[in-house]
């Protein structure tokens, strides 16, 4: 089938499934705390007050009648009334998500670029000192969960050994960029203030590495029993007596098919970076979504929280259907062989 | 004719999870030039392996334990990388048993063909444009007469049949092919419809290049009427070879007496016979002769001592068996 | 001896002396093994081998408070003179406590649901299984699991239903993926045209060749709940102080950086060392069942 018809069909379900989790969530919110309208109003106010909040939130409405009116109000991109900071959600959003977002992508680019070069070089020399090396690494880069790798982070590279800053988007002093985007390192280049887009970019290094670096190494051992369970194939011999140079057999060869079920475990991966990213924005103190969201939580800001859930929900969405389509281009098979099989 | 290419005593071993593998077990073997030469035996009886050594292609936990095989009077197992590949683009090639498992599924035909092409032409291959290797890789497919040589090259191997692809798998030895042709049982996992047709190819394209060849099969009509020399393998040894009709006419070695035997015949008369026992376990093999527990002429010597491959009657007719061999 | 015949059939039924053959090959799966034995002893054990038992609960010791380590507290003390070694220990009882309770809870139904769903593939319960499932993997597992805490009391009680809420999915998942590749072989049919109740074909048949993924994933699935605990611990959403939880403890001492770091390095080392052994462990579970396929 074709690129287009694949991908419509793939948005058609992930749809499906958001539609099927903001039921979830929302239901979850409304009904497990208790009562949401004293929540929202706080311990002391009085009975009169709670119930006029009850009624202007909507919340003595039926459970269905709200989530409809919720539904419309997304649809029209309006995600509703943060009861704790008493400012409309979607502002919010706007000025906190690219930061969050431009953690992301570098460290979502460490990933790939790490995975890739210990993948391939434990590949190449399994069962040997590098493969030994990059292995034993993993393992430890797997167990340690993000926000522990986070404190040790700030504690070795920041403390200790003073190379990269302890907290915060831009040192103090340094003004941020005119905001034309809300990405600072995209507004510092378009302003064309290099320092502030360096101090910025140093500023990430850090986080984004706490954020990474277990998908990194999960990714990189995929990548490597990829390659060795490959390199003993019949296409591989077949290439080697064919008198191919040792670097396109290896990088071309080897590695296509190799590298197909670690993109599929890549899009799970960018989930981990969006979660992890809720205690690793706290630690070091990042101006990002996640750091609201956590403070959403923490304060029982129930139109937050669920705001939240749906928009991690659509970056993940979108996501796994980029990760679909590479995949579906790497590997001719599964674009090709689809239906009826 | 001196001999181009000759394996000596080669002894190689595959380390698993149970064991060590001693596969082969001192194999002799000559070819000379423009030679046909026919390898049969059972499955696992180390062919294959004897022929990936000789391209430098066996498995990562193999281990080459012993002997020589020299090439023009280089030893492959010795010489180092860039020779061996250019050996590898201009000399030697090798037609594998599965063209689908030989095949990268997740290359085109396209790019396949095309890298063949590229590191093995005569031309200077920094030049080599798409536009040039399509060209060359069009003629090649018309070499080996496949249909509709363009959309084979669009074509991804599993968009292809079995027949075409091994077809495929031929056009692209031809690039590397200017001396020695191993063919692995290039028919076997085809239809029975196709097997003909393919072995035809082949042996048209090596008569009209005048190649040496290697050709493997458990299928002994197959080599019958293809080669001129047959040998004969058994767990990890060559133990008979001669002129193929010789071989067929006046079998010497006990296993190919019955091995000759286990085939049915056609005319119906009886039940074919096979060979009692079964092939020795590679990790504990017997000493001597592997043959000799199935033997029934087995004796002392044949339990202590491996024989070789020697000429007997003087008539290039070679065996390794104490029978013939004087002692 | 009776006890030994029977371990001995039991063996030979389960082809254990192969298993673990192939098992002890690879030294790292053995080392897990080893890691997580030694976890699972201090853990049981936690109240009669450490120095300062009633330190892991409501007891300080003001006096001697800040302390490194030394020889009589071998991890230091913590901001309340509590043994910060002692408590570690206690945070691997919780931890597996844990652990177990949410795997318990969330194994069983996870697995019977994916058999079902996978058995009668293309009809509705299919379907409706595996919608419902998607929903919970639309959004990463710690969000999920964060989102559904913060709308309860934060509890040690709550963190284990939050997660065990949002877990089963991915059982239910694997266990569906291995029957339905399963459910077409020849031996399913053959049971089937013999007349075999359905729900017996599921348990005896089928099931035993899903056993190996199965297990694998629960003995990764150890390390990730821990991971998913005492994060959900370690912003508050999960065991309150002053449960000795690993997360927990590592929240506390966070502000004692990097001065007092005895109080957050150990409880954090100590989460490493539990989720790393069970990594290493697993794998090798995989392993086993993988070369069994071969």
């Amino acid at each position: 089938m074709r690129m287009s018809t694949f991908i419509l069909r793939r948005t058609f379900y992930i749809v499906f499934s958001l539609f099927g989790l903001s039921i979830l969530v929302f239901v979850l919110a409304r009904v497990l705390p208790g009562d949401p309208a004293r929540l929202a109003a706080g311990n002391n106010a009085p009975a009169w007050a709670v119930e006029q909040l009850r009624k202007q939130l909507g919340l003595d409405k039926p459970l269905y009648i709200q989530y409809f009116v919720w539904l419309n109000d997304v649809f029209h991109l309006n995600l509703g009334y943060s009861t704790t900071t008493r400012v409309d959600i979607s502002s919010l959003v706007v000025k906190y998500l690219p930061a969050s977002i431009e953690l992301i992508v570098l460290a979502a680019l460490f990933q790939i670029a790490g995975a890739f070069i210990l993948g391939i070089i434990a590949g190449r020399y399994s069962y040997k000192a590098p493969d030994n090396l990059v292995r034993l690494v993993s393992y430890i880069g797997i167990s340690i969960p993000a926000f522990v790798l986070a404190i040790i982070l700030q504690l070795v590279f920041s403390y200790y050994f003073k190379i990269f800053p302890t907290t915060g988007e831009l040192s103090s002093g340094i003004a941020g960029p005119h905001t034309v985007t809300g990405f600072v390192t995209i507004d510092s280049l378009i302003a064309g203030k290099f320092n502030v887009f360096g101090n910025a970019l140093w500023h990430m290094v850090l986080p984004a590495a706490a954020l990474c670096t277990g998908a990194m190494c999960q990714d990189a051992r995929i990548i490597r029993s990829g390659m060795v369970e490959n390199k003993d194939k019949d296409y591989i011999s077949m290439a080697k007596s064919q008198g191919l140079p040792d670097r396109t057999v290896t990088l071309k060869y080897l590695l296509k098919p190799s590298m197909i079920p670690a993109v599929t475990v890549m899009g799970l991966d960018i989930a981990a970076l969006m979660a992890n990213a809720f205690l690793v924005e706290d630690i070091f103190n990042w101006p990002g979504f996640a750091n609201l969201g956590l403070n959403f939580m923490i304060n029982k800001d129930l139109n937050g929280i669920v705001a939240l859930v749906l928009i991690i929900g659509i970056m993940y969405a979108l996501a796994n259907i980029i990760v679909d389509v590479m995949v579906a281009y790497l590997d001719p098979r599964i674009r090709l062989m689809e239906r009826g099989q | 004719m001196e001999p181009f290419l000759e394996v000596r005593n080669l002894f190689v071993g595959f380390k698993t999870y149970l064991g060590k593998l001693n596969v082969l077990n001192g194999v002799d073997f000559t070819l000379r030039e423009s030679e046909k030469v026919g390898i049969i035996g059972e499955s696992g009886c180390g062919k294959t392996s004897t022929m990936k050594a000789i391209l430098g292609i066996l498995a990562s936990n193999a281990v080459i334990e012993g002997g020589e095989v020299s090439f023009r009077g280089q030893d492959m197992l010795k010489i180092r990388k860039k020779q061996l590949n250019q050996i590898r683009r201009k000399n030697l090639t090798m037609i594998f048993q599965d063209p689908t498992a030989a095949l990268n599924p997740v290359f085109k035909i396209e790019e396949l063909l095309g890298d063949v092409i590229k590191y093995s032409g005569d031309f200077d291959h920094e030049k080599a444009t798409k536009k040039i290797l399509r060209g060359k890789s069009i003629a090649a497919l018309k070499e080996v007469s496949l249909p509709d040589p363009e959309r084979v090259l669009d074509s991804y191997p599993f968009q292809l049949s079995g027949g075409m692809r091994q077809r495929v798998c031929i056009a692209m030895s031809l690039a590397t092919a200017k001396d020695l042709l191993i063919a692995d049982e290039p028919t076997t996992s085809l239809d029975v419809t196709i097997q003909d047709q393919v072995l035809r190819l082949m042996k048209d394209l090596v008569d009209k290049r005048n190649l040496s060849i290697i050709l493997i099969s458990h299928a002994l009509g197959t080599v019958k009427n293809t080669v001129d020399t047959v040998y004969v393998m058994y767990a990890g040894n060559m133990i008979e070879s001669s002129e193929t009709q010789k071989l067929f006419s006046n079998p010497l070695h006990p296993y190919t007496q019955g091995l000759l035997k286990s085939v049915p015949k056609l005319s119906g008369e009886g039940f074919s016979e096979g060979i009692p026992g079964r092939i020795p376990d590679y990790i504990n093999p017997p000493p001597g002769c592997r043959f000799n527990p199935r033997c029934q002429h087995a004796m002392e010597i044949c339990r202590k001592e491996r024989p070789s491959l020697l000429e007997v009657n003087g008539e290039n007719h070679k065996v390794a068996c104490w029978l013939y061999n004087k002692r | 001896m009776q006890v030994m015949e029977k371990i001995r059939t039991i063996a030979k039924r389960y082809d254990i002396k192969r298993k673990w053959f192939r098992f002890s090959r690879s030294p790292l799966s053995v080392v897990g093994l080893i890691v997580v034995a030694v976890v699972i002893f201090l853990a049981l054990a936690a109240p009669f081998i450490t120095p300062y038992p009633r330190q892991a609960g409501l007891q300080t010791n003001l006096r001697d408070r800040f302390l490194p380590p030394s020889s009589k507290n071998l991890f230091g003390t913590d901001q309340l003179g509590r043994d910060v070694f002692t408590r570690t220990i206690f945070g691997f009882q919780y931890s597996l406590m844990m652990a177990g309770v949410v795997l318990l809870l969330v194994v069983p139904p996870g697995v019977v649901l994916g058999l079902i769903a996978g058995y009668y593939r293309g009809g509705w319960v299919d379907m409706a299984v595996m919608r419902i499932s998607d929903v919970f993997i639309a959004v990463p597992p710690l969000v999920l699991a964060l989102s559904i805490a913060s709308v309860l009391t934060p509890s040690a009680f709550n963190a284990m239903m939050a997660v065990s809420l949002m877990w089963w999915p991915w059982y239910t998942r694997l266990t569906y993926n291995a029957t339905s590749s399963v459910r077409n072989e020849y031996f399913v049919q053959a049971s089937e045209v013999m007349g075999e109740n359905s729900f017996r074909i599921m348990f005896s048949e089928i099931l035993p060749n899903c056993l190996g993924s199965i297990l694998t994933k629960i003995t990764l699935d150890v390390g990730w709940v821990i991971l998913l605990g005492s994060a959900l611990s370690f912003v508050g959403l999960g065991a309150q102080p002053p449960t000795p939880d690993l997360g927990t403890m590592v929240a506390g001492g966070s502000i004692f950086l990097p001065g007092q770091w005895w109080i957050s390095m150990f409880p954090a080392m100590a989460i490493v060392v539990v989720i790393l052994g069970f990594n290493l462990l697993g794998d090798g579970i995989r392993d086993i069942f993988v070369e069994e396929t071969r």
